[in-house]
């Protein structure tokens, strides 16, 4: 396998696992499926481009911004949470997921309503669209920071919530949510949180897609499926899995790009349609404590 | 004594239903837990006593009638809010985090402090129950039911609450684990100065830390007194408690 | 003679759903533009789509999010066998059984998942046909397959408009009227004893998984008629028709008319196409408020529009009664 598959795959594993380690996140906690997590997605990477007018700016700049825009993201997310997102949890699976596809559809629409119908460019800032040269090999400068980010973003969360005490309280929340009330810990706080977080995450891949992609509302739509793909190859609720699995379906979609352009995109439903067959809960999943 | 006790009540329960969905499981439950003491709640299965403890912790179960702790109102808090006013719950399943070690599993109960309230250290925890310290890293669901039982007290105390509902910590016992479990009840009451609801169906160890009893049937109280009363009522214990002889009940002790 | 008695209301209900049926499809040539017709003409497709997912969803309890699969490949078999020169029953026969087979697989290899797993599941091969279709250039690629013109069916000229809506309406009338029969027969009443709680049926014997793949195919079926006709009636298919938001569409649009009647689905389409047609002039952001509408429905009224009756009834029921609500009749779900 030539050098620039393996970073061009691992790139867009990263890509993927921004876009859906928020889910997993929040489904980990919640026990929701959040079809709004696109919603988020597509808003980040609107955000960023108003933060940038959409001009070529310094890359320094432009992950700059993409944290705050990512911030704003979660801003967003966390009043979405008080207003909406709690009257959802309770509510059968269905009806949840239902729930927040109507969010889907509104914060569509939203982005419709604010930035038009007509798809926007972000221009790749310039030092992002160099190359950098590996004896034969060339890989991309952008790939590399992806990698790094994403990386970054997985090790960021590990210690949150494996090394801090509100990690413990996610976890422990995410066990039992009734034996951690009964401890005091308060959910309601943790829950506006971890969205605000999660959808937060979204919002950071969103703003890191947008010079790859054009923009336009039905982002949405396309970068919540393939988060899904994700979070159920990897196994609902596991960041490490969401993480192995992005990358294992970046991978394979680079591979499969290789062999025949026309597979593109295969990789995440095969992937999903397999593990679910063999394995419903997913690489890393485990069964639930406790409901 | 009694007078003592109406006054500085902690916690009270006046005519309390209680519902699941639709099925109602306590009809006009009335308690008193006095500042400082242990009360037991005695009862077969079935009989409410887990029900009675939920209505207080606000899960599960919907109410009518009064609960308050310190005359404050319980029913209009949730479980987080009640927990937060400094009462330390363990449930009948002891509930430990399985995929957490021992020491985050303690780690947890510091949520419980308040204000001025301050999280015990583990240290002084440990000095209580020392049968965890080899097991601080360990998983909590490789652990015994007995170091888990242990475990949920510990856990329940680490937050300094005044007040411990403690649901069968009997429950599946072997007889020496029963008295680690029964010296830490005590020494939450005597060293950490806890008050203590005991909800119970083993007379024998119940009666043998309570100082007043309340028995309750089919979701009813039918008996409430000090624990002496009880004893000299043998048809009250074998008729709700299956005791056949209140010497049988009155045979332990330390 | 009880018998009876229950069978009499439920006649009345087909008499009138006839005559609803006919007028509609006398009315809407005679007042309305082409425009009109073939505007309508979709929306009775529609609502057959969305029927076709209540079957699973509302009657059922199958949670199935990937319908869309089953209405596109009833669409691409059109498009694929129009330019062959074949009679067009025979198409749409075609078109039916493909879409009942494809899902009858799906379901016979996807339901040893449950819940959330299986909708999933349904989602994936959705989206896995939507890829294939969209990268093949034997299905036309991004730019689907045009020029679907029907011509005539049993000697009956169609290239007109109001002939066209005549066939579409008598073939969506049929298969509501399959839907029908099939919800109203001891399998439907199986198909809803599933849904209310599946340990308890499979205690009474009964093979739940079976059912439950029958259900699936026979709702595949009807989606799969449901795209053929769109296909017709749009004169193109696109791989779009495959793409999950496709499938979400008549789950939306059932729920706004009602999951728990059977004409709720037909309510639901009628009031979406409609709003959506009025509100996609006033604003190009139209899916805003469709979003937030469809939100306030599914938490404020989840059961729908044609469920409004029986909620308000039960609210003023529980007011009545002490603390611990009851749970409805209504909401336990008899049928409209
Ligand atoms: N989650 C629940 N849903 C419905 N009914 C319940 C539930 N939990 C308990 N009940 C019912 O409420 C009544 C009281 O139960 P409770 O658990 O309070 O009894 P208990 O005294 O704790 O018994 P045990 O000693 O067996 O723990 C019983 O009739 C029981 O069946
Ligand atoms: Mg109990």
């Amino acid at each position: 396998m030539s050098l620039l598959l393996l970073t061009s795959g691992l790139a867009q594993g990263m890509i993927l696992f921004l876009a859906a380690s928020g889910l997993t996140l929040v489904f980990g906690v919640m026990g929701v499926l959040n079809f709004a997590h696109g919603g988020f997605f597509a808003l980040g990477a609107f955000i960023v481009y108003s933060l940038t007018g959409g001009a070529s700016i310094p890359a320094w700049q432009y992950l700059l911004l993409s944290v705050v825009g990512a911030g704003l993201v979660g801003v967003v997310g966390m009043a979405f949470e008080v207003v909406v997102f709690r009257r959802i949890y309770h509510l059968p699976h269905l009806d949840a997921l239902l729930a927040t596809y109507a969010v889907l559809l509104t914060i569509t629409g939203a982005i419709t309503q604010i930035w038009g119908v007509a798809a926007r460019g972000q221009p790749m800032p310039s030092e992002f669209r160099s190359a950098l040269r590996f004896g034969d090999a060339v890989v991309p400068v952008y790939d590399i920071a992806l990698l790094v980010i994403g990386g970054l973003v997985a090790v960021g969360l590990w210690f949150l919530l494996e090394r801090t005490t509100f990690g413990r309280s996610v976890r422990a929340i995410s066990a039992d949510r009734q034996m951690s009330a009964s401890l005091g810990i308060d959910i309601k706080v943790v829950f506006t949180v971890m969205l605000g977080l999660g959808l937060g995450l979204a919002g950071l891949g969103g703003a890191l897609v947008a010079p790859l992609v054009q923009l336009d509302a039905g982002l949405a739509a396309v970068f919540v499926i393939q988060s899904f793909a994700v979070v159920i190859v990897g196994g609902l609720g596991s960041i490490a899995g969401a993480l192995v699995a992005a990358l294992a379906l970046g991978l394979l979609n680079s591979i499969m790009v290789s062999i025949d352009p026309a597979l593109a995109g295969f990789s995440l439903y095969i992937g999903m349609t397999v593990v679910l067959l063999i394995r419903p809960q997913g690489i890393f999943g485990h069964r639930a404590e406790r409901p | 004594m009694s007078d003592d006790a109406v006054r500085d009540e902690l916690l009270r329960l006046e005519n309390v239903d209680a519902w699941y969905g639709t099925a109602q499981a306590l009809f006009g439950v009335s308690l008193s837990v006095p500042r400082g003491g242990v009360v037991a709640l005695l009862g077969r299965n079935g009989a409410g006593k887990s029900t009675t403890l939920r209505s207080i912790m606000r899960i599960e179960v919907r109410t009518r009638g009064e609960i308050s702790y310190a005359g404050r109102d319980l029913t209009r808090a949730g479980t987080t809010g009640v927990a937060r006013l400094g009462i330390g719950y363990v449930p009948e399943d002891r509930r430990i985090f399985g995929r957490m070690t021992v020491r985050e599993n303690l780690l947890l109960g510091r949520h419980l402090a308040r204000g001025d309230r301050e999280p015990l250290p583990l240290t002084e925890i440990l000095d209580t129950f020392p049968m965890l310290v080899p097991l601080l890293d360990r998983l909590g669901g490789v652990l015994s039911g007995g170091e888990q039982q242990l475990l949920a007290v510990a856990r329940a105390l680490v937050g300094r609450p005044e007040l411990m509902l403690l649901d069968e910590p009997s429950e599946g016992l072997a007889p020496l684990t029963l008295r680690q479990v029964r010296t830490a009840i005590q020494s939450a009451h005597d060293a950490f100065g806890a008050t203590v609801l005991l909800a119970e169906q083993n007379a024998t160890f119940a009666l043998s830390l309570a100082q007043r009893v309340a028995v309750i049937d089919t979701g009813r109280i039918v008996f409430t007194g000090a624990t002496e009363e009880l004893r000299a009522r043998p048809e009250l214990m074998s008729r709700y408690l299956g005791v056949e002889s209140a010497g049988a009940a009155a045979g332990t002790g330390s | 003679m009880m018998e009876r008695l229950r069978a009499l209301p439920g006649w009345w209900r087909v008499v009138a759903a006839v005559v609803v049926l006919v007028a509609v499809m006398a009315i809407v040539p005679i007042f309305g533009s082409g425009a009109a017709v073939f505007f309508w003409g979709s929306v009775a497709v529609t609502a057959l789509y969305a029927m076709s997912v209540n079957l699973l969803i509302g009657v059922a309890g199958i949670p199935s999010f990937g319908q869309a699969a089953y209405f596109g490949i009833g669409a691409y078999a059109v498009g694929v066998l129009h330019h062959e020169g074949l009679p067009i029953l025979l198409v749409l026969l075609v078109a039916v059984l493909a879409a009942g087979l494809a899902a009858a697989v799906v379901a016979a290899l996807g339901l040893r998942a449950t819940g959330l797993a299986f909708s999933m599941l349904t989602l994936a091969f959705a989206q896995a046909l939507y890829t294939l279709v969209f990268q093949l250039d034997t299905f036309g690629g991004e730019n689907g397959i045009v020029g679907l013109l029907p011509e005539s069916v049993l000697g009956i000229d169609l290239t007109d408009g109001t002939s066209l809506w005549l066939f579409t309406m008598t073939m969506v009338a049929a298969g509501i009227g399959g839907l029908w029969i099939l919800q109203h027969s001891p399998f439907g009443r199986t198909l809803m004893m599933i849904r209310e709680d599946p340990a308890r049926t499979r205690a009474l014997g009964i093979q739940v998984r079976r059912y439950e793949i029958a259900a699936f195919a026979a709702a595949g079926a009807a989606a799969g008629l449901a795209g053929a006709l769109f296909a017709y009636v749009q004169g193109l298919v696109v791989p779009e028709y495959l793409f999950w938001t496709r499938s979400g569409e008549p789950i939306l649009m059932s729920i706004i008319g009602g999951m728990r009647h059977f004409f709720g689905p037909v309510v639901g389409s009628v009031i979406y196409r409609w709003s959506v047609d009025v509100l996609s002039d006033i604003t190009a952001a139209w899916v805003l408020w469709v979003g937030l509408a469809f939100l306030v429905i599914v938490l404020a009224a989840p059961g729908g529009l044609l469920g409004l009756p029986a909620q308000i009834r039960s609210w003023r029921s529980r007011r009545t009664i002490a603390p611990p609500s009851v749970t409805s009749v209504e909401s336990l779900g008899d049928e409209s």
